[in-house]
């Protein structure tokens, strides 16, 4: 089926202002894929057709009339056509690429064998073990000492942690979340579900601490107030000094690679911060807001509270998870404060 | 037969005639343009956009449809005369650069951003002070929402062969022109792997290396969330606290340490041979004199050169009329060109 776009015949004035006039002026190369001239010819074949009706003659008219009939046909059915691949489009875009056999969420956990009996850091597996598997999350087990060579300085226990995550979210290329929890903390609810917990994007929403400093109790960052939760890719708390990087969720993606990356920097390690990682993410945080952006701050007892701690951060019965943050200091000691919260944990309810 | 006196001036001879009718030409003019008002309307609009269209002054706003998938940034005026007087010459070689990039610009349909790179004068270390090039992408990624890819140039550079799109000289076979990682030519000699870094990722960023690492004089830099994670991090206090002093060369240095540190960073970078975009003339890199790989070459018809470090120490106007001079010589077609 062909019909021809009829010339510019010279009944046909070009309307003084129309695009048809200053195209003629205008140099010849044309940077789109339609040219401005095939939409002069598609408005003149338009036109065309509509005011043919009114000046044409009678064999004439059944003519137009039967070309004006396939023009409409044919334009009908190309939008049918448009409509159902749409349709199509709507329907199966929403399947995604990720690996079935990937968890949705991936725990992770690094191990200091170096410093700790394996009796204890036996049961800490055996913790995490029991939420996964009653949850049906991934768990992702390393020991500290296999990236001893990534971080500047060993001694400096807190740096671990970033390649470990890189490393989890490189051998778990179909999970979306990744949850680190510190070895010395306890998931002491296992019935708690992180997506209806913390992930899921109302929850979320509610659960963002907005226009809060980033550095308590006065820095002058401070967290954005309308990005949206579905846009957040990063969700950490904060205790009364700064960031509490214990336990954090990064959603698979660029952006949790690049701050990672970005984190992990040898000249960030060298600087000697006064909190090592911790400060060094609130450096991040404060000076790139392309970091800050997609960070959400929320309270800390949802997932890091402090047993021993004051104020809001005080640990409750019920909780999702108990930190033995700090216990490495000489006046605390990390296995009795386990031993008196592992008898009291909460067990899986079936 | 008419009397003689209806005639207010009688039409003796036929060079009267002739000009009665010229007198008369203004009012028949001026009475025609009355009865034809719109259309001599249009046409005194048409000549006066003819004329201010080709004394090269936009008359009009960039129009969103007219928009380019590419986006040359010309960085001119650098230093803009505050450390050092911007004479005659200056002036000259500034004029050729821009008069070319323009040219080739037009003929390929690319968007052209020229921007502004004086200094302004702070207090010394105040932030961001020589990170400029960061800035300047940014704004300009801003002031084209359209484009996708944005070319920097810096002023001491000529395309010699304005026939060459850039669709053709990089990017149809952007794989084949590229290459990802370290292994074949490293002259800083910067780390060859690092952990986590994923090949597969697509490029966003293609820089050249010269004999000395990384050349920011002529680089490719693509939009997206990762080129803007990429102009976040370039400038932070804490590395340029720490490093300032031994970054001579700024962002340059800066983009090393961080393709050695950050693998998110190597995985969306890739490199591309000097001479496709970036060659050099004899004068710079003179330690490597010979090397196939870094310097113009004439018979090979190389696409762009760039006088890096033409201020210290070389002639950089004689240096641009000498590439100017070769690059018309080269476009011009002898007689038997189209028997070719």
């Amino acid at each position: 089926m062909h019909f021809s776009i009829p010339s510019r015949s010279a009944d046909q004035t070009t309307l003084p202002g129309s695009p048809s006039f200053k195209a003629k002026s205008r140099a010849s190369s044309y940077h789109g894929f339609y040219s401005l001239s095939f939409f002069i010819r598609l408005r003149s074949l338009i036109f065309d057709l509509v005011t043919s009706a009114q000046s044409a003659t009678a064999p004439e008219k059944k003519r137009q009339s039967a070309r004006r009939r396939l023009v409409l046909l044919t334009l009908t059915l190309f939008a049918a056509v448009m409509v159902f691949v749409t349709i199509m489009y709507l329907l199966f875009a929403n399947i995604t690429t990720s690996d079935p056999a990937g968890h949705h969420v991936v725990l992770v956990l690094g191990l200091d064998s170096k410093n700790y009996k394996e009796d204890y850091l036996g049961r800490i597996v055996e913790n995490r073990r029991e939420y996964a598997d009653a949850q049906k999350y991934g768990l992702y087990v390393r020991n500290i000492s296999d990236f001893k060579d990534m971080v500047h300085d060993a001694a400096k226990p807190g740096w671990y942690k970033l390649p470990l995550m890189r490393s989890a979210m490189r051998d778990n290329p179909g999970s979306t979340y990744f949850w680190y929890l510190d070895q010395n903390a306890i998931i002491m609810n296992p019935n708690l579900n992180i997506e209806s917990h913390i992930t899921e994007t109302k929850r979320l929403n509610s659960l963002a601490l907005r226009d809060i400093p980033v550095v308590p109790p006065d820095s002058n960052i401070r967290t954005y107030r309308h990005v949206p939760a579905d846009r957040m890719k990063f969700i950490i708390s904060q205790d009364h000094e700064g960031f509490q990087t214990g336990s954090f969720i990064l959603k698979n993606g660029e952006y949790s690679r690049y701050v990672l990356d970005a984190w992990f920097d040898k000249l960030y390690q060298e600087y000697k911060f006064q909190k090592d990682e911790k400060s060094a993410l609130e450096h991040l945080a404060q000076w790139h807001p392309t970091v800050l952006s997609k960070m959400a701050v929320i309270p800390q007892r949802i997932f890091n509270a402090y047993p021993n701690g004051v104020g809001d951060s005080t640990y409750q019965d019920g909780d999702f998870v108990a930190s033995l943050a700090g216990c490495n200091t000489p006046e605390r000691s990390c296995v009795r404060e386990f031993e008196r919260l592992w008898d009291n944990r909460g067990r899986v309810v079936n | 037969m008419k009397d003689k006196d209806d005639y207010l001036y009688s039409p003796a001879s036929r060079t009267s005639r002739v000009l009665s009718r010229l007198r008369r030409l203004p009012t028949r003019l001026r009475q025609l343009m009355l009865r034809r008002r719109i259309l001599s309307l249009i046409l005194f609009v048409v000549l006066c956009c003819t004329i201010v269209a080709n004394s090269g002054v936009r008359l009009l706003p960039r129009m969103p449809w007219a928009s380019s998938k590419f986006v040359i940034i010309l960085a001119v005026n650098q230093g803009g005369g505050v450390m050092e007087w911007k004479g005659p010459t200056e002036w000259a070689v500034e004029r050729t650069s821009i008069a070319n990039k323009r040219a080739y610009a037009d003929r390929h349909g690319y968007d052209l951003a020229i921007q502004d790179m004086s200094i302004k004068k702070r207090y010394a270390h105040e932030w961001r002070e020589s990170w400029e090039k960061v800035d300047v992408i940014r704004q300009t990624m801003k002031q084209y929402p359209k484009a996708e890819w944005f070319w920097w140039l810096d002023l001491h550079t000529y395309i010699m062969e304005p026939s060459i799109s850039l669709e053709k000289q990089v990017f149809n076979r952007l794989e084949n022109n590229t290459y990802r990682n370290l292994e074949d030519y490293n002259p800083l000699k910067l780390p060859v792997e690092i952990p986590f870094v994923d090949n597969t990722h697509p490029i966003n960023l293609i820089v050249p290396q010269d004999c000395g690492g990384f050349n920011l004089g002529s680089f490719l830099i693509r939009r997206s969330e990762w080129t803007d994670f990429l102009l976040d991090i370039w400038w932070d206090p804490v590395f340029y606290e720490q490093r300032h002093m031994q970054w001579e060369h700024k962002e340059q240095d800066a983009l090393e340490h961080m393709y050695s540190n950050q693998a998110w960073l190597r995985s969306g970078t890739a490199f591309i041979p000097q001479r496709l975009i970036n060659a050099f003339p004899e004068g710079a890199c003179s330690e490597w004199r010979g090397d196939k790989r870094i310097f113009y070459n004439q018979d090979e018809r190389d696409f762009v050169v760039n006088m890096a470090g033409c201020e210290w120490g070389r002639d950089c106007f004689g240096e641009m009329e000498h590439f100017r001079k070769i690059s018309a010589s080269l476009q011009k077609k002898s007689w038997w060109w189209p028997f070719k």
